[in-house]
This record gives C-alpha cells, structure tokens and sequence, in this order.
C-alpha cells in the first residue's frame, strides 16, 4: 500500500476531475442581481474585454452572462426590482456594507468609510501597519494612540465627536524604549491631575524556527499629556508566570479599570513563548490582577475565562481581549484562536463570564475588510462605540461599529 | 490622509473588470479547490460558483482588500450552507483508476473537522504550501499544520495506518 500522503494526493485529482471545471462555474444570471448592481454593471458596460485574452476564457463564460442580463435588465426592472427582495444574500446595494448572511447581531457598521486611515511606510516604501488602542475620552473629545509595527513610536489621534478623527504628525515621542518595537496603548488613563496614565503591549520578535515567536510583555507608561511625550517604564508592570503557571509566557492586552476600591486589570496570559499570530498548540486564558495604586500588581492564581473547544470561532484558545466598565457591570470583548472575529461575554463581579448567545458579534461579514485586528470599545454615556481596524489597501484603516447592547 | 480623502484615492483606482479576470483566473481557481476539498465535487463547486459571483458584484470594494480571495472564501463559505449535507459525503474511490486507494479514505476524511480535511487535502492533495491554505481559509500556516496533524493522526487511527517510523 502506498503511504497516506500518496492516497490522499490521487483521491485529490479525482475530487478535482469529478467537480466541474473553473468556467463552468458561471453564475446565476437570472434575478439575482440588485439593481445598484445592476447599475454598476453598466458603469462598467465594456463588452469588449469580454474577448480579451484566450486565458480570460472561462472568465469570460462568467462575465458574458452576466452582461446578457444587463442587456435584458432595461425590459424589465419590475422583475429585477421583485428579485431583489427574495435574495438577501445578494440585496446588498453598492457602498455599503457586504451582508452574505443575515446575521443575528447586535454589531452594526456607521459608515463603509473608514474613520481612521494611515499609512506609514519604510525605508523601502513598503507599507507598516499600524494598530488602534484603547480610546479615553477627556475634555468633551476621543483620544487614542496608534502604534506602528516595529516602530516604537505613537501617534496621537483625536475626534469630538467620535466619527471624525484627525492623526498629529509627528508621532509622539517615545521614551524609554532603546529598540524599535511594536507597541500598543492598550489602556488609557486621563488623571484627576491632568496627566495621563497608560498600559502598553511591547513586543518583541524572537526569531526562531518556522513561525516567528512573539514574546509580548506590559509596561506601564505616563505621560503630561496624551500628545505626549510618553514615558515608558522600562520594567514590565506585572511579570509572566513562572514554570507550569498558565501565564508563563508571556502577558499582553491589559485592561486596566480604575475603581472606588482600587485598580483592576484583566490581561490575556499565555503558557508558552510563540507566535502571536494562530496556531502555536498554545492556550492563552484571560487573567485578573488587582493592586492599591496601579502600579504594583497581584495576580490572581487561576484565570478567568479560557476559549472552549466546542465554540468554533473559539477553538479552545482566547486572544485580543479587552474589558470595559459599564453601569450595569464588565462587558469583554475577545478574539478566539484565530484572532478575527470577536465574541462578547459579561460579568458582574469579574470572576464569573457569561457568553453572549450571539456570538460570534464581529466578523468580516460586519466590516468590509478582509481581516480585523485590534478593536476598541468604549461607552459614550450609553452608546458603545466600537472601533475595528480592518486590514486594507494602505495598511490598516479603522471602522466605526455600533455595539448594541 | 483623511478618511474621506483615503476613500477617495480607493474611488480613483476603481478597479477594471480586466483585474477580475485576473483575480479570478488564479483566485477563482484556488477557490475553486479550497471548496471541493471543504465539501466534496458538488456542493464545492455551488460554493465556488456563488462566490464567485458575489465577488463579481462586489469587486469595486472585495478588489481593495488585501486577500480578496479569503474574503470570497468567507462568502463562499457562507453560502454553502444553503447546499450543505452534514455529515459531509465524498464519493466513493475510483478503484480502477487509483488501485492502491484505501476504499475507507473519503468516509475517513468526511469524518474529520471541516478544516481538518480541507488542510490535509489542500496540502498533501494539491500540494498547496501551508501560507498558500493558510491565506485562503483566512488562518496562520501554523493553525493549517497544526489542522494537518491532528487531522493526519486522526486518518491514520481510523484507517489503521500505522505512524511514520512506528
């Protein structure tokens, strides 16, 4: 008997030879088709490159058929008018936002235009992707900082009305750091004195076999004012675990809660030093860590919330996670091994989690980009506003989400 | 750069329906596979047909992202429910032309995760690299090697197959 491998490469070419072939894959042209896009296709009326290439073949199977309908459209905008309601996967009108399923969430999208773009770009012109961190609000407006992959450096970006956002250039001054690293506000603090206090992931690339091995660690910075310039801490301000503890990797996404009785913060910890990214066999779980004044911390021995196996989006595992205040308790917003799409959960008293039944809330489906990466969520006097960086064309471009809650 | 002004630069590189073309001729084609290994012959190819439309209706906006071929996977994948039987069924080994084929080799892959069998059949049966299936389903080539193992461990339990070197 040949090896498995082998088996499973000629079972392959038979599923390959047994479906249809690419050009036989042309799509319905009959009533499925919203009449914005319709109108799109006569924008886009150019029969001729329909014959363009003998390689656009199969192609153009797909597209002559398409074009045969816009050709028809005109003697019957009744019929296409009437089809468009039937087919909510294909009722989507040009400029807003794809909606493949009808999904039960209670995450909205403001606007298809992103709220927040920037590009930064390397010595080589290539682009850097920058990263969205947790948003305070102070004097009436919005504040966030955005860090640069490898770039060590902040900045500031400010809106008054949460919508509009403008980046300050120059970044903010960074002190403290002696390398370029990634960096992340992942909370931010405006003090009864006029000073800011924030938490930061710092990030380092260890190298190492296969996948790059991310060892993140957080930091406790201050600054005079969000513009800066911020001073990082060069010490870490609560330490990974130690030997079988379950945060002895690494620790990032602190969300640290300033309340009556003290400082509370909710992290993600890892068990083991590797990629940030997916898939390492790794468990990251959600931790808690109290302390009088902020700066010195005590951790709680096990962790609050762990991914479940049996949650698909989950797989077992917990990344990017953020924890909010509100009124009526702790709402946390969290990734699961994959790192995209987010699912919510609440608690009372911060020990106790409970999933939200519509989970997952934020998916690609949600924002038009094709991955989302870090998120910020903050209550505007009631209103959750949730931000979503989306990767894009000129790095990463920022959405405004509503969370109805 | 604004936003409204970022939005605008995406307005004047509107992309052409020759760019489609293209996309579709290595995007569609990987597409195309990623759904059969995900759900056999047929309903891949429903999968892949749906896709593939959506993304034409779509492409002003699917064009600007950057992995328009995950994002169509999504969708695909979205609209294969409506066609999907669980548990999945593949056909039966064509004896004939692949003698050597364990005949329990697609109830044994229909039996595994939906990414289980798609990492394996991407990977060992297309010979797609882990980054290549990885950007396609829209995860990290470890979470695809990591698919492949567990998936590889499961095949070689169910069929008796005994592991490399044991």
């Amino acid at each position: 008997m040949k090896d498995l491998e082998s088996q499973i490469a000629a079972y392959a070419k038979q599923l390959d030879m047994e479906a249809p072939p690419l050009g036989d894959l042309t799509p319905e042209t009959d009533g499925h088709r919203s009449a914005d896009v319709v109108d799109l296709e006569d924008r886009r009326a150019t029969p001729a490159w329909l014959l363009v290439g003998a390689a656009a073949a199969a192609v153009a199977l797909v597209f002559g058929s398409v074009a045969v309908f816009g050709s028809l459209r005109g003697d019957d905008d009744e019929q296409v008018a009437a089809t468009t309601t039937t087919d909510p996967l294909t009722s989507t009108t040009l400029g807003e936002l794809p909606t493949p399923v009808e999904r039960d969430t209670p995450v909205t999208l403001v606007s298809p235009i992103p709220v927040i773009g920037k590009s930064v770009y390397d010595a080589d012109d290539k682009v850097k992707y920058f990263t969205i961190g947790d948003i305070a609000i102070d004097g009436g407006s919005f504040h966030t900082l955005l860090g640069v992959e490898g770039h060590g450096g902040l900045y500031h970006a400010v809106s008054v009305d949460g919508s509009e956002w403008s980046v300050t250039e120059p970044p903010t001054e960074v002190l403290g750091l002696d390398t370029a690293m990634d960096l992340r506000a992942t909370t931010l603090i405006p003090m009864p004195d006029g000073t800011w206090r924030g938490y930061f992931d710092i990030g380092q690339d260890l190298g190492g076999f296969g996948d790059h091995r991310y060892k993140w660690w957080v930091h406790l910075g201050t600054a005079p004012d969000i513009e800066g310039p911020w001073t990082i801490d060069p010490q870490p301000v609560i330490n990974e675990g130690s030997g079988d503890d379950w945060d002895a990797g690494w620790i990032r996404d602190a969300s640290v809660i300033k309340t009556a009785e003290g400082w509370v913060m909710y992290y993600l910890g890892s068990q083991l030093v590797s990629t940030e990214f997916n898939g390492q066999e790794n468990t990251r779980q959600v931790g808690r860590a109290t302390s009088t004044d902020g700066v010195t911390w005590t951790k709680q021995p096990a962790p609050v919330f762990a991914g479940d196996r049996a949650i698909p989006f989950e797989d077992g595992d917990v990344s990017r996670v953020e924890v909010k205040a509100s009124d009526s308790g702790l709402i946390m917003t969290y990734a699961g091994r994959t790192g995209g799409t987010r699912g919510i959960a609440y608690s009372a008293d911060g020990q106790d989690w409970v999933r939200d039944d519509r989970n997952p809330v934020l998916t690609t489906l949600e924002v038009p980009r094709a991955s989302i990466f870090d998120t910020a969520l903050i209550d505007d006097g009631g209103l959750w506003r949730w931000y979503a960086a989306g990767g894009g064309f000129t790095g990463i471009a920022v959405y405004e989400l509503r969370l109805d809650l | 750069m604004g936003a409204q002004a970022l939005y605008n630069k995406v307005l004047m590189e509107a992309p052409t329906a020759e760019d489609y073309s293209t996309f579709v001729r290595v995007g569609g084609a990987r597409l195309r596979r990623a759904f059969i290994a995900a759900y056999g012959p047929e309903v891949g190819a429903e999968a892949t047909s749906d896709a593939l439309e959506y993304g034409w209706e779509h492409w002003d906006r699917i064009s600007t992202m950057d992995n328009p071929t995950g994002y169509l996977y999504r969708v695909g994948q979205s609209k294969a429910r409506r066609y999907r039987r669980k548990p999945t069924r593949l056909p039966e080994v064509e004896a004939v032309a692949a003698p050597w084929v364990e005949p329990g080799l697609p109830a044994a892959l229909a039996s595994l995760s939906d990414r289980q069998r798609q990492a394996i059949i991407l990977c060992h049966g297309f010979a797609w690299t882990l980054v290549e299936a990885g950007e396609v389903l829209g995860v990290g080539a470890s979470t695809v090697q990591r698919h492949i193992d567990r998936g590889m461990s499961k095949l070689r339990a169910g069929l008796g197959v005994e592991d490399e070197g044991s």
